[in-house]
């Protein structure tokens, strides 16, 4: 196979249209939480100073919006989250969010501290725009099932898509790309030394958090925290194996960004959900179907009763 | 579950993996060939942001989050002398900022292992010239930033304090 039909062949698999309608909804949801309730503060940003503002180079060609402007694109944003949530006019709502979500989040970061909670969540967005991500599960695919049974065509039930796996290896590679390219600072900056370095118990200081607290005094502790933490990040290729490796994988990184979080207060769920690219979203929405409706339709027993 | 373990089908074709794909129409391979080639353009410069480890290109950017060998524990404190003659500390909030980023700003006037950048004292005016819009009743006549280090790391004694300040020409 030439390098060109390989390239295509990793990224444009078709899949099923279903397994990114899923991921879709998971993905929207969480944005949509994060713009409604979690991130509203980042409108008060558009009242503080200049002298603050060091734009991210997105932003550099950019003027600043004045605070009325900034809260219409927050009431855009929920409104076409919501849209992109339940499918309707899914595509247009996508690619009127994935462009206001990446200035949103690029404003916060613009005064001086970048994070990369959101990367994830940004990639997907775009992706999700390009791809057929209203093929199912959304208001569009319902509309669109209605006309094919009006003009007596018969609709593809597991419809596949290249497009819809070119999204989904997009967030496999940016997913795993964040955990080797943290591997890939540390080993350049400081050398397998990083793990008895103090660069984490540093850390666990200024976030001052009681679990990080409790901590920080035992070297032991750290040293094995840092070891683990980078023996995670540079195995994640490991994603890209299928089976049990992938799945301990993925329970392990689980459980690492649930300790980031108590101990460091660093929220990195967004990232946790894009996980979720790496498995058949359809199969599960099956089962969880299949489940629900066996609940719904078991009749209830009568129960014995004894008398006494 | 995987995406290499389904059967590779085209959308729209039968159920059988064996059935003869339709013909793909221009456009469409257009759009392939497009959303290739900006593939390769993201992941160029993924790569390149990551290996710089540039992170003001977010969100194309490089991850050197906690990267550096030794963190040096230290402690800051800002607070600003008012016209009437009150100590106020200064936080975060009085800017609207975040802890990291009014810390961030502050280490551009002194390292966190304490080496000191340029005009501290004109950094630190520019800031109580802030401080002093939000309190207009009462500004701000001098601004103090002291930085202190913790060497041995937390809990061990700390160095001898830097002191920066600012004072109302």
């Amino acid at each position: 196979m030439n390098p060109i039909r390989r390239w295509q062949a990793f990224w444009f698999p078709a899949v099923p249209v279903r397994r990114l309608a899923a991921f879709r909804v998971v993905m929207a949801s969480y944005a949509l939480v994060d713009i409604w309730l979690v991130s509203g503060f980042i409108s008060r940003y558009s009242r503080v100073d200049d002298l603050f503002y060091r734009p991210v180079v997105l932003l550099r060609p950019l003027p600043r919006l004045g605070p009325e402007l900034t809260t219409i694109v927050h009431v855009v944003l929920v409104v076409t989250l919501a849209l992109a949530l339940v499918g309707l006019f899914t595509r247009a709502a996508l690619w009127i969010a994935a462009p206001l979500y990446l200035w949103w989040w690029a404003t916060f970061y613009s005064f001086g501290a970048v994070h990369h909670g959101r990367i994830t969540v940004v990639a997907a967005l775009f992706v999700l725009a390009v791809a057929p991500a209203r093929g199912a599960y959304s208001l569009d695919s319902l509309r669109a099932a209605r006309r094919e049974r009006r003009r007596g065509a018969v609709s593809v039930i597991d419809a596949r898509d290249e497009l819809a796996g070119w999204a989904l290896r997009v967030m496999m590679v940016v997913v795993a790309a964040a955990y080797m390219l943290a591997a890939y600072s540390k080993l350049t900056r400081s050398g397998v030394g990083w793990i008895t370095g103090d660069a984490l118990a540093g850390a666990m200081v200024r976030k001052g958090t009681p679990a990080g607290l409790l901590l920080v005094s035992h070297d032991w502790a750290i040293h094995t925290m840092a070891a683990l933490t980078l023996l995670l990040e540079a195995t994640a290729w490991a994603m890209f194996l299928r089976g049990r490796i992938r799945d301990s994988y993925v329970a392990c990184a689980v459980l690492f960004h649930a300790g980031t979080l108590v101990v460091l207060n660093i929220n990195f769920l967004g990232l946790i959900l894009a996980y979720l690219a790496f498995y058949d979203l359809e199969v599960g929405v099956d089962r969880l179907g299949a489940w629900f409706g066996r609940r719904l339709t078991t009749q209830p027993q009568p129960r014995d009763v004894r008398l006494p | 579950m995987s995406l290499q373990r389904s059967p590779v089908l085209r959308p729209g074709s039968s159920a059988s993996p064996t059935a003869r794909r339709p013909p793909t129409s221009r456009w469409r391979s257009s759009v392939i060939f497009a959303v290739s080639l900006a593939t390769v353009v993201w992941l160029v410069a993924q790569l390149a942001a990551g290996l710089l480890m540039v992170v003001s290109t977010w969100p194309v950017a490089g991850f050197p989050m906690f990267s550096e060998t030794r963190s040096t524990v230290f402690e800051r404190r800002l607070a600003v002398r008012t016209r009437s003659g009150n100590e106020v500390a200064v936080r975060p909030a009085d800017f609207g900022l975040d802890e990291l980023q009014l810390l961030n700003y502050q280490r551009a006037i002194v390292h966190d292992a304490g080496m000191v950048r340029h005009e501290p004292a004109e950094r630190l005016g520019m800031l109580a010239a802030v401080w002093s819009q939000a309190h207009p009743e009462d500004p701000a006549v001098s601004m103090t930033m002291t930085h202190v280090e913790y060497r041995e790391g937390p809990g061990s004694r700390p160095s001898s304090p830097k002191v920066f300040r600012w004072t109302a020409p």
